[in-house]
């Protein structure tokens, strides 16, 4: 029996207003050659949010760790934060996934965003040494879990070389159908067992899918001139989690001089959250005093998030000068 | 949370991280993903047949242990004795009610009626047996009993449990 001693890492740096009790499970594999075989499974007794648990027990064949969280008034309520598994002679597998957003304590990014998928494995064997599938290759495969819990099958590729730190790039729109501002889910990648069945994971993760942001200005008849500027009303929906809306105005004819854009002030919506965020309806009663020379103004609406600075939506207001009238005629004055 | 395995310098893991606050968003329900995956993403020559070992959530993998208005999780197997005068402390049916704490915080409540047995990894696997009579002195203790191996609660095969060959002839 190869030996292998594990130690088991947890770090937490969450805390949350609803309590959890933490639990690391070991589960014993025995051969699959082996009739009498009895799965083991092993509980730690005591994990704290940052812990080490020295794994003693040397793997005989194959162990899965899994770690758990149980809230601690229904524990029915419970979530696999990681899995991980250990095979004697088997390969060994690591898979991270970025994107644009560098929060990260959960990978995420938005339904309209790409994200990269890294992965390694090593020790594979040669076809030479064995012709068991489940020492020369692994199986790279991915799925996505909507918000409303259906599952979206993806695809599985074996691998059958070691590779180091392989990317590659992704949509969440290849693998979720449905538009940018709807798309909510999680898509797993995870390095498995080339086995037809009852496949265990070497290494998996996750990222979450965010809907892109509506918005919208609401006030402004394009078709009219005014005198005076009315109030303009924001919307803001599914802001992205530490993003910010603003409510920007420039004189038409200095459209692309960043340098001439004036952000209105008290029109800024910001996401200090981990979450989405929608906002009440804010209305702006100050812009005439922004728009202070005759002409044509453009309103924008626009986001900042980790992907950018963005337009949401876009308004035209022409403002005129001063209206004369006389007792037979009605001029505006230049 | 991201658990990370170090294994002699054998095997690194690039692990899952996720927060217990942002997973609230998710329940885990127990889903069988066993696909026949002749996907139309892959050529006909590439078909490949996967399928991934069934989750089985955790509190369907333990028996819970109920006292005081305190719970606590122990994995199927591990309980090898429960006398007839504490079966009440072990909830077999409907939603246990609760609050669920640590094992060992459990076992500092309530090590008045717990007995902690030792038992190899062998023993809990069922290549080996666990004497008769130290099963008989387990059952007059009177207590709950359960299964451990160093700090951690194990389960036992029951194979460990039966008289060894030469005795049931």
């Amino acid at each position: 029996m190869k030996k292998i001693i594990s130690t088991i890492i947890i770090t937490s740096t969450v805390s949350s207003a609803v309590e959890y009790t933490n639990s690391l499970l070991e589960t014993h594999f025995p051969d699959p050659n082996d009739p009498n075989g009895f799965i083991t499974t092993e509980l730690h007794a005591n994990i704290a949010n940052e812990d080490e648990s020295p794994g003693k027990k040397g793997v005989a064949y194959e162990t899965v760790y899994e770690l758990w969280a149980t809230q601690s008034d229904d524990i029915s309520v419970e979530y696999k934060l990681d899995t991980k598994t250990v095979f004697t002679g088997g390969p060994a597998a690591e898979i991270t996934i970025t994107s644009a957003d560098p929060y990260t304590l959960i990978p995420r990014t938005r339904a309209d965003q790409p994200y990269t998928v890294t992965y390694s494995v090593s020790d594979l064997l040669s076809e030479t040494e064995t012709d068991d599938k489940r020492f020369t290759s692994t199986i790279l495969y991915h799925q996505g879990k909507k918000a409303n819990d259906s599952i979206v099958a993806g695809s599985a590729r074996e691998i059958n070389d070691n590779v180091t730190a392989e990317s590659t790039q992704h949509q969440p729109l290849s693998l979720f159908s449905g538009s940018s501002t709807e798309v909510h889910g999680v898509i797993t990648f995870s390095m498995n067992e080339n086995v037809a069945v009852d496949a265990d994971e070497f290494a998996s993760q996750s990222i979450t899918v965010l809907p892109k942001h509506t918005g919208s200005l609401e006030g402004i008849d394009e078709e009219k001139i005014y005198h005076t500027v009315p109030s303009v009303t924001i919307n803001m929906h599914n802001l992205y989690p530490r993003g910010d809306a603003y409510l920007v105005v420039f004189k038409t004819s200095n459209k692309g001089d960043i340098e001439e854009y004036r952000i209105v002030q008290n029109s800024q919506l910001q996401n200090l959250t981990q979450e989405l965020k929608s906002f009440d309806p804010l209305t702006i009663s100050t812009l005439n005093s922004v728009i202070d020379e005759k002409g044509e103004w453009t309103l924008q609406l626009r986001v900042n998030t980790p992907f950018g600075d963005e337009l949401v939506d876009e308004k035209q207001i022409n403002k005129t000068g001063n209206i004369k009238i006389n007792v037979n005629n009605v001029t505006t004055q230049e | 949370m991201d658990l990370g395995t170090l294994c002699d310098g054998r095997y690194t893991g690039c692990l899952l991280t996720s927060s217990i606050f942002d997973m609230c968003r998710f329940t885990l329900a127990a889903f069988t993903a066993a696909l026949v995956l002749a996907s139309t993403s892959l050529p006909a020559e590439d078909q490949l047949k996967f399928s991934k070992r069934k989750e089985v959530s955790l509190k369907d993998r333990c028996d819970i242990l109920s006292s005081q208005g305190k719970l606590v999780m122990v994995p199927k197997g591990s309980i090898l004795f429960i006398p007839d005068s504490l079966k009440s402390k072990v909830i077999t049916s409907g939603k246990p009610t609760g609050k669920l704490i640590t094992w060992n915080e459990f076992l500092a409540l309530n090590g008045t009626w717990i007995h902690m047995f030792s038992v190899t990894f062998d023993q809990a696997s069922g290549k080996a047996k666990i004497p008769q009579d130290q099963l008989e002195s387990l059952g007059q203790l009177n207590k709950i009993v359960v299964a451990r191996r160093g700090k951690n609660i194990i389960s036992v095969s029951p194979k460990a449990l039966e008289p060894p060959e030469k005795e049931k002839k």
